[in-house]
């Protein structure tokens, strides 16, 4: 997976985006297919009527925790020492 | 019309990526993009300073309007102890960010900041009842594009900024713009 242009950091920020993708995406898919709902539905009595299989809370937590470490990999290649470029990628010319 | 096309060179999981798109497109969908999202935050927090000033009272929103989130501890936390600082980071935040997208000025600064922001609008989500994919969401999403593909560089004053003696003295300026 890593390669010379990839670093850890790299990757950690690219965990970050994956837990972001899990939290709202992979366990948002298990509540629908599973025909639960997204969020604790209650009754005017204030009963739980149906619960979801993931809770709400617990995707939030791993979304809080993606987005933390896309910040966390912002801030480290703001903090860190500039490599030198070696390698630039320009778009070939059209001709 | 010749068919212009432009050419991203990119990298995916090791993997040299390359794919082309219509040319004149590019340019101009990263300062659309710019422009209404920064205009997105820009009006909100114009409104709020419009409003009410130099501080814009959050704390009910932090108070009552989060309770529940995850994030309510550090919200009523905030808004007990140091309202001062949500109260002006939320107006005078929004109003920078949306100015420094619209005009392409330390845009991913602003992106970034944007992020953050929108991040607590998002998580402070009581109850979800709209589901997990809100315009929060998307904002997150939007400000993180414009921070990824450098869309101060075109038609913006970043631009203009990363040509200055002082940028190129300091390179990791650059983190900040374009």
């Amino acid at each position: 997976m890593m390669d010379k242009y990839t670093d850890t950091a790299d990757l950690v920020g690219m965990l970050g985006g994956a837990l972001v993708a899990i939290g709202v995406v992979v366990l948002g898919a298990l509540n629908t297919l599973t025909q639960n709902p997204h969020v604790e539905q209650t009754n005017e009595a204030g009963a739980v009527t149906a619960e979801p299989l993931v809770p709400a809370d617990i995707r939030a937590y791993i979304i809080l925790i993606g987005l933390a470490l896309l910040l966390l990999y912002g801030l480290y290649r703001v903090a860190t020492p500039l490599e030198p470029a070696t390698v630039q990628r320009t778009a070939p010319a059209d001709d | 019309m010749p068919n212009e096309t432009a050419t991203v060179d990119t990298r995916l999981f090791g993997r040299d990526v390359t794919y082309s798109f219509d040319g004149p497109w590019g340019a101009y969908w990263m300062v659309f993009l710019r422009v209404i999202a920064g205009w997105w935050f820009l009006n909100a927090g114009l409104g709020k300073v419009l409003e009410q000033g130099l501080l814009y009272d959050t704390t009910g929103w932090l108070q009552f309007g989060t309770k529940g989130s995850i994030l309510y501890p550090m919200f009523e936390w905030f808004a007990v102890n140091a309202a001062f600082v949500p109260n002006f980071l939320v107006p005078w935040g929004q109003v920078a960010i949306g100015l420094g997208l619209i005009l392409g000025i330390l845009t991913r600064l602003a992106a970034a900041n944007g992020m953050i922001l929108a991040t607590f609008f998002y998580l402070g989500n009581a109850g979800w009842g709209h589901g997990f994919v809100t315009s929060e969401l998307f904002g997150i999403m939007i400000f993180g594009t414009i921070l990824v593909i450098g869309a101060g560089r075109v038609f913006g004053g970043d631009a203009y900024l990363e040509n200055l003696q002082l940028v190129e003295r300091h390179p990791k300026l650059r983190y900040l713009m374009g």
